[in-house]
Protein backbone atom coordinates (compact mmCIF):
# COMPACT_ATOMS: atom_id res chain seq x y z
CA UNK A 1 0.00 0.00 0.00
CA UNK A 2 2.61 2.23 1.30
CA UNK A 3 4.72 1.59 -2.00
CA UNK A 4 1.86 1.98 -4.35
CA UNK A 5 0.95 5.57 -2.78
CA UNK A 6 4.72 6.77 -3.05
CA UNK A 7 4.83 5.23 -6.86
CA UNK A 8 1.61 7.79 -7.59
CA UNK A 9 2.92 10.56 -5.75
CA UNK A 10 6.27 9.56 -7.54
CA UNK A 11 4.41 9.82 -11.16
CA UNK A 12 2.80 12.57 -10.26
CA UNK A 13 5.66 14.74 -9.29
CA UNK A 14 7.08 13.59 -12.42
CA UNK A 15 3.99 14.64 -14.16
CA UNK A 16 3.93 18.55 -12.97
CA UNK A 17 7.80 18.79 -13.00
CA UNK A 18 7.99 16.91 -16.53
CA UNK A 19 10.38 19.81 -18.91
CA UNK A 20 8.05 20.88 -21.64
CA UNK A 21 9.12 23.31 -24.53
CA UNK A 22 6.88 26.36 -24.44
CA UNK A 23 5.45 27.31 -27.65
CA UNK A 24 5.20 30.78 -29.12
CA UNK A 25 1.43 32.11 -30.73
CA UNK A 26 -1.51 30.87 -29.92
CA UNK A 27 -3.14 27.28 -29.53
CA UNK A 28 -7.02 26.07 -30.67
CA UNK A 29 -5.89 22.76 -29.31
CA UNK A 30 -5.29 23.97 -25.53
CA UNK A 31 -8.99 26.17 -25.47
CA UNK A 32 -10.89 23.32 -27.43
CA UNK A 33 -9.56 20.90 -24.38
CA UNK A 34 -11.15 23.52 -22.10
CA UNK A 35 -14.16 24.42 -23.24
CA UNK A 36 -14.77 20.90 -23.96
CA UNK A 37 -14.23 20.61 -19.77
CA UNK A 38 -16.84 23.66 -19.44
CA UNK A 39 -19.18 21.71 -21.40
CA UNK A 40 -19.08 18.17 -20.01
CA UNK A 41 -19.50 19.91 -16.21
CA UNK A 42 -22.37 22.83 -17.34
CA UNK A 43 -24.33 19.73 -18.73
CA UNK A 44 -23.32 17.76 -16.05
CA UNK A 45 -25.47 20.25 -13.98
CA UNK A 46 -27.88 21.21 -16.72
CA UNK A 47 -29.27 17.46 -16.41
CA UNK A 48 -30.21 17.49 -12.71
CA UNK A 49 -32.70 19.38 -13.68
CA UNK A 50 -33.86 19.09 -17.06
CA UNK A 51 -36.90 16.36 -17.80
CA UNK A 52 -36.52 15.18 -21.57
CA UNK A 53 -40.24 14.62 -21.80
CA UNK A 54 -42.74 16.47 -23.97
CA UNK A 55 -44.74 17.65 -21.13
CA UNK A 56 -41.74 18.59 -18.95
CA UNK A 57 -39.28 19.75 -20.89
CA UNK A 58 -39.80 23.29 -21.70
CA UNK A 59 -41.11 23.41 -18.28
CA UNK A 60 -37.72 22.59 -16.87
CA UNK A 61 -35.54 24.84 -18.78
CA UNK A 62 -37.82 27.85 -17.71
CA UNK A 63 -37.50 26.15 -14.03
CA UNK A 64 -33.92 26.64 -14.51
CA UNK A 65 -33.47 29.41 -16.04
CA UNK A 66 -35.56 31.40 -13.42
CA UNK A 67 -35.80 29.70 -10.09
CA UNK A 68 -32.53 27.70 -10.02
CA UNK A 69 -29.14 29.26 -8.36
CA UNK A 70 -27.29 30.57 -11.47
CA UNK A 71 -29.40 28.12 -13.49
CA UNK A 72 -29.13 31.07 -16.42
CA UNK A 73 -25.80 31.27 -16.21
CA UNK A 74 -24.84 27.19 -16.45
CA UNK A 75 -27.11 27.31 -19.40
CA UNK A 76 -25.83 30.29 -21.02
CA UNK A 77 -22.40 28.94 -20.63
CA UNK A 78 -23.17 25.66 -22.12
CA UNK A 79 -24.77 27.34 -24.91
CA UNK A 80 -21.81 29.91 -25.52
CA UNK A 81 -19.44 26.74 -25.28
CA UNK A 82 -21.26 24.86 -27.86
CA UNK A 83 -21.26 28.19 -30.31
CA UNK A 84 -17.34 28.85 -29.24
CA UNK A 85 -16.81 24.67 -30.33
CA UNK A 86 -18.62 25.67 -33.19
CA UNK A 87 -16.51 28.37 -34.42
CA UNK A 88 -12.97 27.03 -33.28
CA UNK A 89 -14.00 24.19 -35.31
CA UNK A 90 -14.60 26.19 -39.00
CA UNK A 91 -11.80 28.29 -38.07
CA UNK A 92 -9.57 25.50 -37.43
CA UNK A 93 -10.97 23.83 -40.37
CA UNK A 94 -9.92 26.57 -42.58
CA UNK A 95 -6.36 27.47 -41.05
CA UNK A 96 -5.34 24.01 -41.46
CA UNK A 97 -6.85 24.06 -45.22
CA UNK A 98 -4.96 27.38 -46.16
CA UNK A 99 -1.48 26.82 -44.58
CA UNK A 100 -1.87 23.07 -46.05
CA UNK A 101 -0.86 21.22 -43.16
CA UNK A 102 -3.48 18.60 -43.63
CA UNK A 103 -0.37 17.01 -46.15
CA UNK A 104 1.66 14.18 -45.04
CA UNK A 105 2.31 13.22 -42.56
CA UNK A 106 -0.85 14.46 -40.94
CA UNK A 107 -3.08 13.82 -43.06
CA UNK A 108 -5.13 11.30 -39.88
CA UNK A 109 -4.82 14.83 -37.99
CA UNK A 110 -6.90 15.88 -40.43
CA UNK A 111 -9.82 13.24 -40.51
CA UNK A 112 -9.99 13.39 -36.76
CA UNK A 113 -10.43 16.92 -36.88
CA UNK A 114 -12.99 16.68 -39.38
CA UNK A 115 -14.71 14.07 -37.85
CA UNK A 116 -14.25 16.07 -34.32
CA UNK A 117 -16.18 19.29 -36.24
CA UNK A 118 -18.91 16.75 -37.33
CA UNK A 119 -19.48 15.48 -33.82
CA UNK A 120 -19.34 19.30 -32.79
CA UNK A 121 -22.38 20.09 -35.17
CA UNK A 122 -24.19 17.02 -33.98
CA UNK A 123 -24.49 18.05 -30.53
CA UNK A 124 -25.40 21.39 -31.72
CA UNK A 125 -28.26 19.74 -33.63
CA UNK A 126 -29.21 17.51 -31.00
CA UNK A 127 -28.84 19.84 -27.97
CA UNK A 128 -30.84 22.66 -30.42
CA UNK A 129 -34.40 20.32 -30.06
CA UNK A 130 -33.99 20.05 -25.94
CA UNK A 131 -35.68 23.25 -24.72
CA UNK A 132 -38.33 21.99 -27.17
CA UNK A 133 -40.09 25.42 -27.86
CA UNK A 134 -41.41 26.68 -30.85
CA UNK A 135 -38.03 27.54 -32.74
CA UNK A 136 -36.65 24.28 -31.40
CA UNK A 137 -39.54 21.79 -32.75
CA UNK A 138 -39.81 23.25 -35.55
CA UNK A 139 -36.19 23.45 -36.55
CA UNK A 140 -35.96 20.01 -35.91
CA UNK A 141 -38.88 18.76 -37.96
CA UNK A 142 -37.20 20.96 -40.92
CA UNK A 143 -33.77 19.51 -40.65
CA UNK A 144 -34.97 16.08 -40.40
CA UNK A 145 -37.01 16.00 -43.32
CA UNK A 146 -33.89 17.53 -45.15
CA UNK A 147 -31.71 14.48 -43.60
CA UNK A 148 -34.87 12.29 -44.97
CA UNK A 149 -34.43 13.57 -48.41
CA UNK A 150 -30.76 12.52 -48.32
CA UNK A 151 -29.82 9.83 -50.84
CA UNK A 152 -29.06 6.23 -49.40
CA UNK A 153 -27.85 6.93 -46.13
CA UNK A 154 -30.29 9.52 -45.42
CA UNK A 155 -33.95 7.95 -44.39
CA UNK A 156 -32.02 5.47 -42.19
CA UNK A 157 -30.70 8.15 -40.45
CA UNK A 158 -33.82 10.50 -39.95
CA UNK A 159 -35.59 7.22 -38.37
CA UNK A 160 -32.62 6.69 -35.95
CA UNK A 161 -32.64 10.59 -34.51
CA UNK A 162 -36.90 10.37 -35.18
CA UNK A 163 -37.52 7.21 -33.74
CA UNK A 164 -40.78 7.23 -36.02
CA UNK A 165 -42.71 9.06 -38.98
CA UNK A 166 -42.81 12.08 -37.17
CA UNK A 167 -41.12 14.37 -34.04
CA UNK A 168 -42.66 13.32 -30.70
CA UNK A 169 -41.29 11.90 -27.30
CA UNK A 170 -39.48 9.67 -28.66
CA UNK A 171 -37.07 11.98 -30.68
CA UNK A 172 -36.50 13.97 -27.49
CA UNK A 173 -35.72 11.14 -25.80
CA UNK A 174 -33.10 9.52 -28.75
CA UNK A 175 -31.82 13.53 -28.98
CA UNK A 176 -31.40 13.65 -25.10
CA UNK A 177 -29.72 10.32 -24.70
CA UNK A 178 -27.24 11.18 -28.02
CA UNK A 179 -26.50 13.92 -26.76
CA UNK A 180 -25.55 13.40 -23.21
CA UNK A 181 -24.41 9.55 -23.71
CA UNK A 182 -23.33 8.98 -27.09
CA UNK A 183 -21.22 12.20 -28.47
CA UNK A 184 -19.53 13.38 -25.10
CA UNK A 185 -17.87 9.86 -24.99
CA UNK A 186 -16.74 9.49 -28.87
CA UNK A 187 -15.44 13.07 -28.33
CA UNK A 188 -13.43 12.79 -25.43
CA UNK A 189 -11.95 9.23 -26.96
CA UNK A 190 -11.26 11.28 -30.45
CA UNK A 191 -10.13 14.23 -28.65
CA UNK A 192 -8.03 12.60 -26.76
CA UNK A 193 -6.03 10.36 -29.83
CA UNK A 194 -5.96 13.55 -31.52
CA UNK A 195 -3.77 15.50 -28.51
CA UNK A 196 -2.16 12.38 -27.81
CA UNK A 197 -0.88 12.34 -31.49
CA UNK A 198 -0.01 16.25 -31.95
CA UNK A 199 1.94 16.00 -28.77
CA UNK A 200 4.12 12.86 -29.73
CA UNK A 201 4.70 14.54 -32.97
CA UNK A 202 5.73 17.65 -31.66
CA UNK A 203 7.83 15.74 -28.81
CA UNK A 204 9.28 13.91 -31.82
CA UNK A 205 10.09 17.04 -33.84
CA UNK A 206 12.30 18.30 -31.01
CA UNK A 207 15.40 17.99 -29.66
CA UNK A 208 18.88 16.32 -31.49
CA UNK A 209 22.07 15.21 -30.39
CA UNK A 210 25.35 15.57 -32.48
CA UNK A 211 25.60 11.76 -35.10
CA UNK B 1 15.12 25.49 -39.02
CA UNK B 2 15.39 22.00 -38.46
CA UNK B 3 14.57 19.04 -40.91
CA UNK B 4 13.53 16.42 -39.73
CA UNK B 5 13.89 12.83 -42.01
CA UNK B 6 11.57 9.78 -42.38
CA UNK B 7 12.25 6.77 -39.80
CA UNK B 8 13.04 4.64 -43.08
CA UNK B 9 15.51 7.54 -45.24
CA UNK B 10 18.46 5.79 -47.10
CA UNK B 11 21.77 6.83 -46.96
CA UNK B 12 21.91 7.17 -50.76
CA UNK B 13 18.39 9.92 -49.95
CA UNK B 14 20.36 11.35 -47.23
CA UNK B 15 23.25 12.41 -49.37
CA UNK B 16 21.46 13.72 -52.18
CA UNK B 17 19.35 16.00 -49.48
CA UNK B 18 22.64 16.99 -48.30
CA UNK B 19 24.32 17.97 -51.93
CA UNK B 20 20.94 19.72 -52.49
CA UNK B 21 21.62 21.35 -49.03
CA UNK B 22 25.26 22.49 -50.04
CA UNK B 23 23.88 23.53 -53.61
CA UNK B 24 21.91 25.96 -52.34
CA UNK B 25 24.69 27.28 -49.79
CA UNK B 26 23.24 26.51 -46.98
CA UNK B 27 24.82 25.58 -43.41
CA UNK B 28 24.11 22.37 -41.68
CA UNK B 29 24.32 20.16 -39.23
CA UNK B 30 23.25 16.53 -39.17
CA UNK B 31 22.08 15.08 -35.96
CA UNK B 32 20.66 11.67 -34.49
CA UNK B 33 17.51 11.70 -32.41
CA UNK B 34 16.50 8.56 -30.71
CA UNK B 35 17.21 6.41 -34.55
CA UNK B 36 15.75 9.66 -36.71
CA UNK B 37 17.99 11.64 -38.44
CA UNK B 38 17.53 15.68 -38.66
CA UNK B 39 19.49 18.05 -40.51
CA UNK B 40 20.18 21.19 -38.19
CA UNK B 41 19.71 24.27 -40.89
CA UNK B 42 22.13 27.21 -39.23
CA UNK B 43 21.10 29.57 -42.16
CA UNK B 44 19.10 29.87 -45.42
CA UNK B 45 15.82 31.79 -46.30
CA UNK B 46 12.40 29.76 -46.18
CA UNK B 47 11.52 29.43 -50.01
CA UNK B 48 15.43 27.43 -49.90
CA UNK B 49 14.58 25.40 -47.00
CA UNK B 50 10.78 24.70 -48.70
CA UNK B 51 12.97 23.38 -52.00
CA UNK B 52 14.13 20.67 -49.51
CA UNK B 53 11.25 19.85 -47.75
CA UNK B 54 9.38 18.35 -51.06
CA UNK B 55 11.86 15.64 -50.79
CA UNK B 56 10.59 12.00 -50.18
CA UNK B 57 12.54 11.92 -46.84
CA UNK B 58 11.65 14.75 -45.16
CA UNK B 59 8.95 13.80 -42.73
CA UNK B 60 8.66 17.88 -41.44
CA UNK B 61 10.25 21.04 -41.15
CA UNK B 62 10.86 22.89 -37.75
CA UNK B 63 11.11 26.46 -37.89
CA UNK B 64 13.04 28.22 -34.88
CA UNK B 65 11.59 31.59 -35.29
CA UNK B 66 12.37 32.81 -31.72
CA UNK B 67 15.49 32.94 -29.40
CA UNK B 68 16.94 29.95 -28.19
CA UNK B 69 16.16 31.09 -24.66
CA UNK B 70 12.70 31.21 -25.42
CA UNK B 71 12.91 27.65 -26.95
CA UNK B 72 14.28 26.26 -23.69
CA UNK B 73 12.04 23.66 -21.69
CA UNK B 74 10.42 24.36 -18.35
CA UNK B 75 9.21 22.51 -15.57
CA UNK B 76 5.05 21.77 -16.09
CA UNK B 77 4.56 23.84 -12.73
CA UNK B 78 4.57 26.08 -12.05
CA UNK B 79 5.34 27.61 -15.67
CA UNK B 80 3.15 25.79 -18.31
CA UNK B 81 0.33 25.53 -15.10
CA UNK B 82 -0.05 29.09 -14.32
CA UNK B 83 -0.55 29.64 -18.30
CA UNK B 84 -3.41 27.48 -18.13
CA UNK B 85 -4.68 29.07 -15.30
CA UNK B 86 -4.41 32.16 -16.38
CA UNK B 87 -6.38 31.30 -19.75
CA UNK B 88 -8.48 29.40 -18.09
CA UNK B 89 -9.55 32.02 -16.18
CA UNK B 90 -10.11 34.22 -19.28
CA UNK B 91 -12.11 31.96 -21.66
CA UNK B 92 -14.30 31.34 -18.35
CA UNK B 93 -14.85 35.57 -17.89
CA UNK B 94 -15.38 35.45 -21.39
CA UNK B 95 -18.46 33.06 -21.31
CA UNK B 96 -19.91 34.71 -18.29
CA UNK B 97 -19.41 38.20 -20.25
CA UNK B 98 -21.33 36.62 -23.00
CA UNK B 99 -23.98 34.85 -21.25
CA UNK B 100 -24.38 38.16 -19.41
CA UNK B 101 -24.77 40.40 -22.83
CA UNK B 102 -26.59 37.69 -24.59
CA UNK B 103 -28.30 35.15 -22.93
CA UNK B 104 -29.83 32.60 -24.90
CA UNK B 105 -33.48 32.89 -24.77
CA UNK B 106 -35.84 30.33 -24.78
CA UNK B 107 -39.13 30.76 -26.93
CA UNK B 108 -43.04 29.73 -26.84
CA UNK B 109 -44.07 26.41 -25.94
CA UNK B 110 -44.66 24.37 -28.62
CA UNK B 111 -47.67 24.76 -31.19
CA UNK B 112 -48.26 21.88 -33.15
CA UNK B 113 -50.73 23.56 -35.56
CA UNK B 114 -48.23 26.01 -37.01
CA UNK B 115 -44.57 26.69 -37.82
CA UNK B 116 -44.44 29.57 -38.62
CA UNK B 117 -41.02 30.88 -39.92
CA UNK B 118 -38.16 28.52 -39.29
CA UNK B 119 -34.50 30.20 -39.91
CA UNK B 120 -32.36 27.35 -39.33
CA UNK B 121 -29.06 27.98 -36.80
CA UNK B 122 -26.30 29.88 -38.56
CA UNK B 123 -24.34 26.75 -38.74
CA UNK B 124 -27.14 24.99 -41.02
CA UNK B 125 -27.65 28.34 -42.92
CA UNK B 126 -25.32 27.77 -45.84
CA UNK B 127 -26.78 23.94 -46.06
CA UNK B 128 -30.53 25.55 -45.58
CA UNK B 129 -29.88 28.39 -48.72
CA UNK B 130 -28.45 25.27 -50.85
CA UNK B 131 -31.76 23.38 -50.68
CA UNK B 132 -33.85 26.57 -51.06
CA UNK B 133 -31.50 27.19 -54.67
CA UNK B 134 -32.96 23.91 -55.71
CA UNK B 135 -36.75 23.50 -56.83
CA UNK B 136 -38.83 21.15 -53.99
CA UNK B 137 -38.73 17.66 -56.08
CA UNK B 138 -35.07 17.91 -56.45
CA UNK B 139 -34.64 18.42 -52.78
CA UNK B 140 -32.72 14.84 -53.20
CA UNK B 141 -30.19 16.37 -55.38
CA UNK B 142 -29.91 19.32 -53.01
CA UNK B 143 -28.74 17.14 -50.20
CA UNK B 144 -26.68 14.99 -52.44
CA UNK B 145 -24.52 18.46 -53.22
CA UNK B 146 -24.14 18.96 -49.89
CA UNK B 147 -22.82 15.20 -48.72
CA UNK B 148 -20.58 15.48 -51.78
CA UNK B 149 -19.13 18.31 -50.95
CA UNK B 150 -18.29 17.06 -47.39
CA UNK B 151 -17.14 14.21 -48.35
CA UNK B 152 -14.67 15.86 -51.29
CA UNK B 153 -13.62 18.26 -48.16
CA UNK B 154 -12.77 14.89 -46.05
CA UNK B 155 -11.24 13.34 -47.98
CA UNK B 156 -8.89 16.19 -49.21
CA UNK B 157 -5.29 15.26 -48.25
CA UNK B 158 -5.82 12.05 -50.34
CA UNK B 159 -7.55 13.97 -53.47
CA UNK B 160 -5.01 17.05 -53.05
CA UNK B 161 -1.60 15.92 -55.12
CA UNK B 162 -0.18 19.16 -55.34
CA UNK B 163 3.69 18.67 -54.63
CA UNK B 164 4.28 21.52 -51.96
CA UNK B 165 2.48 23.17 -48.91
CA UNK B 166 2.90 27.22 -49.86
CA UNK B 167 0.23 29.00 -51.20
CA UNK B 168 2.07 29.21 -55.02
CA UNK B 169 1.98 25.57 -54.85
CA UNK B 170 -1.37 24.88 -54.38
CA UNK B 171 -2.68 27.60 -56.59
CA UNK B 172 -5.66 25.34 -58.19
CA UNK B 173 -6.88 23.36 -54.74
CA UNK B 174 -6.62 27.23 -52.54
CA UNK B 175 -8.60 28.99 -55.45
CA UNK B 176 -11.37 26.18 -55.51
CA UNK B 177 -11.44 26.06 -51.62
CA UNK B 178 -11.60 29.83 -51.16
CA UNK B 179 -14.44 29.75 -53.62
CA UNK B 180 -16.56 27.35 -51.55
CA UNK B 181 -15.72 29.40 -48.63
CA UNK B 182 -16.74 32.56 -49.79
CA UNK B 183 -20.22 30.54 -51.12
CA UNK B 184 -20.54 29.61 -47.98
CA UNK B 185 -20.48 32.88 -46.45
CA UNK B 186 -22.73 34.33 -48.83
CA UNK B 187 -25.28 31.38 -48.83
CA UNK B 188 -25.37 31.37 -44.73
CA UNK B 189 -26.07 35.64 -44.96
CA UNK B 190 -28.31 34.94 -47.74
CA UNK B 191 -31.04 33.86 -45.16
CA UNK B 192 -30.86 36.96 -42.78
CA UNK B 193 -29.83 39.56 -44.84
Amino acid sequence: MGSTDKGLLERLRELLHRQVVPRRGFSLGWLVVILFGVQVLTGILLSFYYQPSPAMAYDSIRFIMRDVTTGWLIRGMHYWTGQLLLILGLVQVVRVFLSGAYKSPRQVDWFLGFLLLVLVLTFAFTGNLLPWDQTAYWSAVQALDWLDDTPVVGAPLALFFRGGDQVTAATLSRFYSIHILLLPWITFYLLALHVWMLAGRQRSLRGGEES
Amino acid sequence: MILVLRHDTTTAQLEELQQKAEALNLEFNTLKREGRTVLHLSSGLTSQVCKLERLDCVEGVVRLTVPDADLRPRAFFPYHMTRWIAGSTLVLGLLVLLTGLYPPGLGGPVDLSSSGEVIAPWYFRALDSVRELFPEEQAGLAALVVMLAGLLLFLLPVLDRTPGRTPAERKGVLAVGLVVLLASIALSLRGVL
